[in-house]
C-alpha cells in the first residue's frame, strides 16, 4: 500500500504563493529586512530543511559534548549555555547563547567508520539492504515535499569546489530529485540571458525546447526526460533569481556576523535561499578530518562554524521561520576519544553528537548521553535510521505509513526496524 | 661535515624507554638533575627522581604534582633548585616545591590567562616567570606568583623565549608571526617573517610556530614548524627558519623531513655544538635530529615514534625524549586483548652521544 504524499497536500494556493514569492524574492534580492509578517505566514505553511554537513567529522569533545578533566577530554574548557545545566565547548560561544533554540543529540551510535562508505551511508539513512540505492535525505525531501510551487529546485547544495547537478544523490528516485549544487556559492555558469537575446526570442527558444523535449520523452525512459525538463525549468527560474547570489547587496553587518570566510558566505547564501522558499538547502564545509593537530585545528574551525551556524539560527528565529525550517547540523561520525601521536583524533561512530533546531523539534535540551570519558553511549543509542524517522516526523511525514515507489516496488522511507526519537519531537 | 663529526653526534639509545603512564606534553629537569617533571594531558605534573649510581639513567616515580586541570602544556624549573612552575589549558598557573613530598602547589593563580597557556619560561636569574597563550598576552610573574606586567602581543601565542641578556623576549604565534619585545618599555623592536610556516586552509588556520630557540650568544633565532600543505590531517615538511636577530633577516630555511613528518616540535642547543631537533608527524612518524645551521644535511637522524620534546640532563651526559607509543591511532573503538579501550602513553627515550 502506497502512502506517498500527494502534491496538493503541500501546495499553497498559487496566488498566495506567487504573492509570497514576490515579497520574499524582492526582500532577499534587495538585501532589505525580511518581512517578518510574511515570514510568519510562511512558517505556518511551508516545510523547509537546512542541512549543515560538516564533512570529515567534527569532534564531539570540542563541540557539543565536552568532557572536561577526563582522560580524553582535551585542552578546552566547557562553557555554560543559555539553558541551565547544558554545557558546550568554549570554542562555540555563540551557539551556547542560543541553546534555547537547539536540541543536541549526544547519543549517536552509527555503523561506519570510513568516509568513503560512511558519508553516503549516513546521508541515505543506512536502511536495510534491499539491493537498491537509497536517496540522500535531501532527495527524499525533494520527492516527498517537492518544491512547494516555487519553480525553484527543491534540493540545492552550497558547497566548496565544483557545482553542477548531483543526480547520484537521488538513488532510485531518479535524477530529477538530485541536488543542484552551487560550487563555491556561485550560480551556474552562463545562467544569465545574453543581452543579445530578447525576452521574446527567449520565449520562442523555450517553446522550441519544450517541443524537442516532448519528442525526446517519447523515445526515452520517463525518468531521464522528466529530469531534463525539470532541470531546464529550474534553471530558468534561477535565471530570474540571480541576484540571490550577489552577497554584495546584503547588509554588511550580516556579512560580518556570518563571517568573512567560505562557510560564513555559504550560510548567508543559504539563508537567502530559504527566504526565497527553496525546500531543502544543504551547506557543506570541508576540512574537518583532523587526524593530525585536532585541537589547534578545532581552535580555528569551530569559532568560524559557530559564528555562521548561530547567526543563521538567530536569523531564522527573528524572521519567524524557525517554525517551518528544520535545521540539522552533523558529520558522518565523531572523533575518537583516544588522542594519537599526531595529536589528532581518528574516526569514531560509536558515540557522537549532532544538533537540530526548528520545525517539529523540541528546543533547549540534550537527548541521549555518553559516559564520563565519552567512550560509549549510556542508555538509548541512536543510529542514523532513528534520525531519519525523527526528521520525517518533524516535517509532518509519517514514516510508518509513507513509502517510496521504486517502479512498483514499495520501499520504506527509513530503516524499518527503527523509529522516531520521541524525546526530540515537539 | 666529517665522518668523525657525524659519529660524534650520532646518538645511541639506552636499553629500553622509561614507560610513562599517560600522554605527556612537556618536561623539564631540575637544575641538579635529580628530578624530572612532565606535564600530562590529564591535569598532572608527573614527578620522577633519578635513581643514583646506575649504569643507565633510571627513574623512580614520585607522587605527581596536583592542582592543575586538563592539559599541562608547559612546565619549567626555577634555578634555585627548589621550585617549579607549570600551567594548564584552562588558564591556571601553579608553583610547587618539588623536592617535598607534598603534591599541592605552594601558590596558584587561577585564570592567569583566558584559556590555554601554551608556554611557561623562567629567566636565567629566576626573577621572572613568563607565560603566554591563546589570549595573545605575555604575562610576567615574580617567583612568588605576583603579576608584574604584561604585553599584549596578539594572536594565539605558542612560544616565548628570553634573550640571553634577559632584556628582551621573543614571541611566536600559531599565525606564523614572530616578534621581539624590549622588556623595559614593553615595546616591539623587531618582527621576523615566519609566514612560511602558516597557511589558512578553508576554515582552518594551519601550522604556525611550534618551537623556538635562541643561540647562547643571542645572535640567532630559530623558529620551527611545518610548511603546511593542508588542514584536517595536517601534512607538511618539518622546517626550521634561522633568523639573524640583529637584522631580522632569514639566514637559513632547513627542511628536515618529508610531507608526512609534519612538525618540528622542539629545538634545543647542545653545548658540544649542534642543535637538537624533534619532529612529529603522522602517527608513528617522528625523528630526533642533530643539526647545524651551516650544514645542508643533519649530522644524524634517529627515527622515534612521534617525538614531542627533547630535554638535556644538566650533567650533559644524556637527554630525554618524549615520544608516543607505536600504534597510537585507529578508527573506531579499538580495544586491546582484554577488551579495554585504552589511551596512549609517552615512552621516555633516553639517549647519549658516544663521547659522553
Amino acid at each position: 500500500m502506497q502512502h506517498l504524499c500527494k502534491p496538493w497536500e503541500h501546495r499553497l494556493s498559487r496566488r498566495a504563493w506567487l504573492g509570497g514569492m514576490s515579497a520574499a524574492g524582492t526582500a532577499a534580492a534587495s538585501g532589505l529586512p525580511f518581512d517578518v509578517a510574511f515570514g510568519e505566514e510562511l512558517a505556518k505553511q511551508k516545510k523547509q530543511v537546512l542541512f549543515v554537513w560538516i564533512d570529515g567529522g567534527m569532534s564531539q569533545y570540542e563541540s557539543w559534548d565536552p568532557k572536561p578533566n577526563s582522560q580524553f577530554g582535551g585542552p578546552f574548557r566547557p562553557i555554560q549555555t543559555s539553558v541551565p545545566g547544558i554545557q558546550v565547548c568554549e570554542l562555540m560561544p555563540r551557539s551556547a547563547k542560543i541553546m534555547q533554540h537547539l536540541c543536541v543529540v549526544r547519543g549517536m551510535c552509527t555503523q561506519d567508520n570510513s568516509h568513503s562508505a560512511g558519508v553516503p551511508r549516513i546521508q541515505r539513512g543506512d536502511p536495510k539492504n534491499r539491493g537498491v540505492t537509497y536517496p540522500f535525505f535531501g532527495s527524499s525531501v525533494a520527492k516527498l515535499v517537492g518544491n512547494q510551487g516555487t519553480g525553484l529546485p527543491a534540493y540545492v547544495s552550497i558547497k566548496p569546489g565544483n557545482g553542477g547537478f548531483i543526480y547520484q544523490d537521488a538513488g532510485f528516485l531518479g535524477p530529477q530529485f538530485g541536488a543542484v549544487a552551487f560550487g563555491d556559492g556561485k550560480p551556474p555558469e552562463n545562467m544569465a540571458r545574453p543581452e543579445s537575446v530578447s525576452e521574446a526570442d527567449e520565449e520562442l527558444r523555450q517553446s522550441l525546447r519544450v517541443k524537442a523535449d516532448e519528442r525526446y520523452r517519447l523515445r526515452r525512459r520517463p525518468g531521464s526526460a522528466e529530469a531534463n525538463g525539470y532541470v531546464f525549468e529550474s534553471a530558468r527560474e534561477l535565471m530570474r533569481q540571480q541576484s540571490l547570489f550577489d552577497l554584495s547587496k546584503v547588509d554588511p553587518r550580516d556579512r560580518e556576523r556570518y563571517g568573512d570566510h567560505e562557510f560564513g558566505r555559504h550560510m548567508l547564501l543559504a539563508r537567502r535561499m530559504l527566504e526565497t522558499g527553496i525546500t531543502f538547502v544543504k551547506v557543506t564545509s570541508y576540512g574537518w578530518d583532523t587526524h593530525g593537530d585536532n585541537f589547534n585545528g578545532h581552535a580555528s574551525l569551530m569559532p568560524r562554524y559557530d559564528q555562521a551556524f548561530a547567526s543563521i539560527v538567530e536569523d531564522l528565529q527573528e524572521r519567524g521561520m524557525l517554525d517551518n525550517v528544520l535545521v540539522i547540523t552533523m558529520s558522518e561520525f565523531g572523533r575518537t576519544p583516544r588522542i594519537n601521536g599526531h595529536v589528532g583524533r581518528d574516526h569514531f561512530p560509536e558515540a557522537w553528537s549532532l544538533a537540530m533546531s526548528g520545525r517539529g523539534v523540541k528546543r533547549g535540551l540534550t537527548v541521549g548521553k555518553t559516559n564520563a570519558k565519552g567512550t560509549a553511549v549510556e542508555g538509548d543509542a541512536y543510529d542514523i535510521g532513528h534520525m531519519f524517522h525523527t526528521w520525517f516526523a518533524a516535517l509532518g511525514i509519517d514514516s510508518a505509513k509513507t513509502q517510496f515507489d521504486n517502479h512498483g516496488q514499495p520501499l520504506p522511507i527509513a530503516h524499518d526496524d527503527m523509529h522516531a526519537v520521541k524525546e526530540v519531537l515537539a | 661535515m666529517t665522518p668523525e663529526l657525524k659519529a660524534k653526534f650520532t646518538p645511541k639509545a639506552a636499553k629500553k624507554p622509561l614507560e610513562l603512564p599517560q600522554q605527556f606534553l612537556s618536561a623539564c629537569f631540575s637544575p641538579t638533575g635529580v628530578f624530572l617533571l612532565a606535564g600530562s594531558m590529564e591535569g598532572q605534573v608527573g614527578r620522577w627522581s633519578l635513581v643514583p649510581d646506575k649504569p643507565e639513567p633510571e627513574l623512580a616515580e614520585k607522587p605527581p604534582l596536583t592542582g592543575l586541570t586538563a592539559w599541562v602544556s608547559a612546565c619549567a624549573c626555577l634555578p634555585d633548585g627548589k621550585l617549579a612552575v607549570a600551567a594548564d589549558s584552562f588558564g591556571n598557573l601553579a608553583c610547587w616545591s618539588y623536592c617535598d613530598d607534598a603534591a599541592e602547589p605552594i601558590w596558584k593563580v587561577e585564570n592567569a590567562h583566558d584559556g590555554w597557556i601554551r608556554c611557561v619560561i623562567v629567566s636565567a636569574d629566576g626573577q621572572k616567570i613568563a607565560t603566554c597563550g591563546r589570549d595573545g598576552r605575555v604575562v610576567f610573574w615574580s617567583a612568588d606568583g605576583k603579576k608584574q606586567s604584561e604585553i599584549k602581543v596578539g594572536g594565539d601565542l605558542s612560544e616565548i623565549r628570553f634573550a640571553p641578556d634577559g632584556k628582551s623576549l621573543f614571541a611566536g604565534s600559531l599565525e606564523g608571526k614572530v616578534s621581539q619585545w624590549e622588556l623595559a618599555g614593553s615595546t616591539k623592536v623587531r618582527e621576523f617573517d615566519a609566514g612560511l610556516l602558516f597557511k589558512p586552509n578553508r576554515l582552518q588556520d594551519v601550522g604556525g610556530v611550534r618551537a623556538m630557540a635562541v643561540s647562547s650568544d643571542g645572535s640567532l633565532l630559530l623558529v620551527g614548524g611545518t610548511q603546511p600543505e593542508n588542514g584536517g590531517n595536517v601534512q607538511g615538511k618539518p622546517t626550521v627558519l634561522a633568523f639573524d636577530v640583529a637584522t631580522g633577516e632569514l639566514k637559513k630555511k632547513a627542511e628536515l623531513g618529508a610531507g608526512g613528518d609534519v612538525y618540528v616540535t622542539d629545538l634545543g642547543w647542545h653545548p658540544d655544538g649542534c642543535w637538537l631537533v624533534t619532529t612529529s608527524g603522522n602517527p608513528g612518524q617522528g625523528k630526533f635530529l642533530c643539526w647545524r645551521v651551516e650544514d645542508e644535511q643533519p649530522l644524524s637522524e634517529t627515527k622515534l615514534s612521534n617525538c614531542h620534546a627533547v630535554r638535556q640532563h644538566p650533567s650533559g651526559k644524556w637527554f630525554a625524549l618524549l615520544t608516543t607509543n607505536a600504534g597510537s591511532n585507529g578508527n573506531g573503538k579499538v580495544v586491546d586483548k582484554d577488551g579495554q579501550y585504552r589511551g596512549n602513553s609517552s615512552p621516555l627515550v633516553v639517549m647519549t652521544f658516544p663521547t659522553t
